[in-house]
């Protein structure tokens, strides 16, 4: 019987290890994780540098992490264990509650919000032409959801105060969004329950909105960012869209890559596919550096220039019958010294500068320039 | 490369593994000195020739020593291999320390080196100089053959970690080593529960760590993170312990134990009896004992325990608070053997819990990152915060169950009611262990595979 259990464990040990061994050569390297939603590592290339600075190296134990097989079984099987055996409140980060998802973010990064801070500052220092400024932050799901799971949250109270040093109107959301305005498996809020922010956003900056005379449009089966990093994901939520005769009729553009401009839909159900790695890029085709939306029937004939992250995509269309001209400007891909290169019209818009707390939070290493 | 990697554990390991056992026994130390060289050269590409040089330098000393025995060449050899091997540590682990605490207490602005720590120079240090002192001594017969030499020194399992092997715990496998099922077995049970005590508890409690540096803070929490690190430390380091005796045994070495269930203890002297156990011996064999010891004039001693106590603080870490550290269980030491052990010889709870709670502080002192960090997290530990908060209660059952198991698995117990199980249930514990391995297995497959948060914390030694 001892003999029996020796060569069992020897037995069990070395099929572990030559077993995944062999089998990650033997199965052809994987390039994209639909549940990650990030392209994965590939065998980097050997270089006399990269050994000597030692980059070969880490470059290689990430190719192997990453193209590990059966890596997806492990990933939801850390999870179950984190769960169900330790009885941990969260997994990597992620939690969940009332069948919503969330990843948790317990800490104030005060550098990244001063940075913030300073480019929205400089944009409107160097256009005193600017009819009014304003400036919304919306708060990221966490904000609502540790009211139900006490979770450990950012210091939100330090964040809006940092940012009163804006030289902008503040228009303050928080006591207008719930955590059920959210989608249960996605960051993003719903675009059909924020009609009331299109609304405050509207009186505050003094335009007209009418909240009647739209159509729902619904996309089931919307998995969104959080979705397959659940050991337990809910049911897929449901993405609706909202049109009305202004939004069908308005023009849009966006500036590609190649600095050209080229119509676009505002929504684009095309993008809502199981290839498309999100599908919540039905609104305004996703990240974009620069858009425009034009509607000469809209209720006035002013301007809006909206710097804003991806929550400004699907709040857009709601504004469209409010203001003449948006211009929407994503400064993760077009940094604030480049915007005099594409002739903005600042004089007399309204500029709004339209941030998550998560953007906020994370402004130097989401790219914000 | 870490052990505790799927590079290290799905690649090399079998690699080399399949190599030893196929190579012809003449061959085996060779296959272990290149495997160990490629091992330290992942890690360190440049500085392994540090490792070859320092293991070239001291195989020349000791010859030399050995040819020369009882001259003064022989002595100024020793000294030179002393000077180049603390020549080295001192450069590269503790130029740059004392000169900025130069440059902050005359306010003077000498340039720093800003010299790379090369991965595990404590320890391979630490362990040619012990070879070479044992020659000297003739304790131990200097080894003819550079290879088996290097070996010894550069010997994967236990190279950038420990234990603090020395040359006269393994010289006679060095030549000539049996391999049997039992050692291969048992070196696999060792290594694969050392892993499952990395990355499965000591991990989970560096993330607790880690929240307890952003979060609310609270009494409690100061307390919980005290305990919190004390266990990480243990298990991150008794794990990696575990492992290098496991791979040792598997290629047929013996390693000395380096942890014995120190929190059982029941005062600061016995902590520090079952606490990493080789490198107190090294200290006690080369710093303490050459010092004079105990058999000496009292203030002699005191100076004795000082010298060990501050070196000892200091190998941990080119910081003040590793010295404070080291100093604080100097004092603690004196203070037991001189006053206290008498008076509390009689309470044995009381010891034990006096004794837990000095190794507590001891640790919030030595994961302190500064001094300003050390005085806050003291004044919270002691009321300089509220009782409670909510980022304590969350994380507090966030973890409550991975506390559990690090609480009783730092204690003989787990380890008694297998043995006594396993004696009894024959039949059952034939399919029970294997399968333990599979899950442990699998599970820390599961973790690293999900790039959970990996470091191991002495490799800054």
């Amino acid at each position: 019987m001892e003999n029996f259990k020796k060569y069992a464990v020897l037995t069990v040990f070395g099929l572990f290890l030559l077993g995944f061994g062999i089998a990650h050569f033997l199965l052809p390297d994987v390039h994209f994780s639909a549940a990650e939603r990030k392209e994965l590592a590939q065998m980097p290339t050997i270089s006399v540098d990269g050994i000597v600075s030692g980059d070969y190296f880490t470059d290689t134990e990430t190719y192997l992490l990453e193209q590990f097989p059966l890596r997806d079984l492990f990933l939801d099987s850390k999870r179950i264990i984190d769960k169900h055996i330790f009885l941990m409140q969260s997994s990597g980060g992620y939690v969940s509650a009332d069948d919503h998802l969330t990843k948790l973010d317990p800490t104030l990064n005060e550098k990244h919000v001063k940075y913030a801070l300073n480019i929205f500052n400089s944009i409107l220092e160097k256009h005193p032409e600017i009819g009014n400024a304003y400036y919304a932050i919306i708060p990221d799901k966490n904000y609502y959801m540790a009211q139900v799971t006490k979770q450990p949250t950012l210091d939100y109270a330090q964040l809006y105060s940092m940012m009163e040093g804006l030289n902008a109107e503040q228009i303050d959301l928080r006591e207008l969004l719930s955590l059920n305005d959210y989608y249960r498996t996605d960051s993003h809020w719903k675009q059909e329950n924020i009609l009331p922010i299109a609304q405050a956003l509207c009186e505050a900056m003094g335009v007209p909105f009418d909240d009647s005379g739209y159509t729902a449009h619904s996309l089931e089966g919307f998995k969104g960012v959080y979705y397959e990093l659940s050991e337990n994901p809910p049911e897929p939520d449901t993405l609706t869209y909202l049109t009305n005769e202004a939004i069908e009729t308005a023009v849009a553009q966006r500036l590609s890559d190649r600095l050209q401009w080229e119509p676009m839909e505002i929504y684009n159900e095309a993008n809502f596919t199981a290839e498309n790695t999100d599908p919540y890029d039905v609104f305004l085709e996703g990240p974009e550096m620069l858009l425009t939306i034009e509607n000469p029937n809209a209720k006035t004939d002013k301007e809006l220039i909206l710097f804003r992250d991806s929550y400004g995509s699907s709040l857009t269309p709601l504004l469209v019958d409010s203001y003449a001209k948006i211009t929407l400007v994503d400064l993760r891909y077009l940094k604030s010294s480049m915007l005099d290169r594409f002739a903005l019209d600042f004089e007399n818009a309204d500029v709004l500068f339209l941030y998550s707390t998560t953007m906020l939070n994370s402004a130097i290493s989401a790219g914000l320039g | 490369m870490l052990f505790s990697s799927i590079s290290f554990l799905y690649f090399f390991l079998p690699a080399i593994l399949i190599v030893y056992f196929l190579a012809p026994w003449r061959a085996k130390n060779y296959v272990l000195l290149v495997g160990s060289l490629f091992f330290y050269f992942v890690g360190e590409p440049i500085y392994v020739t540090l490792l070859i040089f320092s293991s070239v330098s001291d195989y020349l000393h000791s010859l030399y020593i050995e040819t020369h025995r009882g001259t003064r060449g022989a002595k100024i050899a020793l000294i030179s291999s002393i000077v180049i091997n603390l020549g080295m540590l001192g450069f590269f682990k503790y130029a740059d320390f004392f000169l900025s605490s130069i440059n902050s207490v005359l306010g003077t602005s000498i340039p720093l080196f800003g010299v790379p720590l090369p991965i595990g120079i404590s320890f391979f240090t630490f362990q040619t100089m012990s070879y070479t002192i044992d020659v000297y001594r003739g304790e131990a017969k200097a080894d003819k053959n550079l290879a088996t030499f290097g070996t010894f020194v550069c010997l994967f399992p236990q190279l950038i970690a420990g234990p603090i092997v020395r040359y006269t715990d393994i010289s006679r496998e060095l030549h000539e080593r049996k391999h049997t099922l039992e050692d291969l077995y048992l070196g696999v049970r060792r290594f694969v529960f050392g892993l499952a005590k990395k990355v499965l508890i000591a991990n989970a409690l560096g993330e607790f760590c880690a929240h307890y540096r952003t979060a609310q803070g609270s009494v409690i929490f100061a307390w919980l993170y005290a305990i919190a690190f004390a266990l990480q430390i243990y298990f991150d380091f008794s794990g990696y312990s575990d492992m290098a005796i496991g791979l040792g045994r598997m290629f047929g070495f013996k390693f000395p134990e380096n942890f014995n269930y120190p929190f059982i203890s029941k005062s600061i002297t016995e902590f520090w009896r079952r606490w990493h156990m080789t490198m107190g011996g090294w200290f006690r064999d080369y710093v303490y004992i050459p010092l004079g010891g105990n058999r000496c004039k009292k203030s002699r001693w005191l100076f004795n325990i000082f010298v060990v106590w501050a070196t000892t603080g200091l190998w941990h870490g080119a910081a003040w608070n590793f010295v404070l550290w080291g100093l604080f269980f100097g004092i603690l030491m004196i203070l037991e053997k001189v006053f206290w052990e008498k008076y509390l010889k009689n309470f044995g709870l009381l010891r034990y819990a006096c004794t837990l709670l000095l190794i507590l502080l001891s640790f919030v002192i030595f994961n302190a990152a500064t001094m300003a960090q050390l005085g806050a997290d003291l004044k919270a530990m002691f009321g300089g915060a509220p009782l409670w908060s909510a980022d304590t209660a969350y994380y507090l059952k966030s973890y409550a169950v991975m506390f559990a198991i690090a609480l009783v698995g730092a204690t003989p117990l787990c380890k008694t009611l297998w043995g006594k199980i396993s004696a009894r249930y024959r039949s059952l514990d034939a399919v029970a262990e294997p399968l333990c391995i599979a899950v442990l297995l699998f599970a820390v497959t599961a973790s690293l595979v999900s790039g959970g948060l990996n470091p191991f914390l002495y490799f800054r030694f």
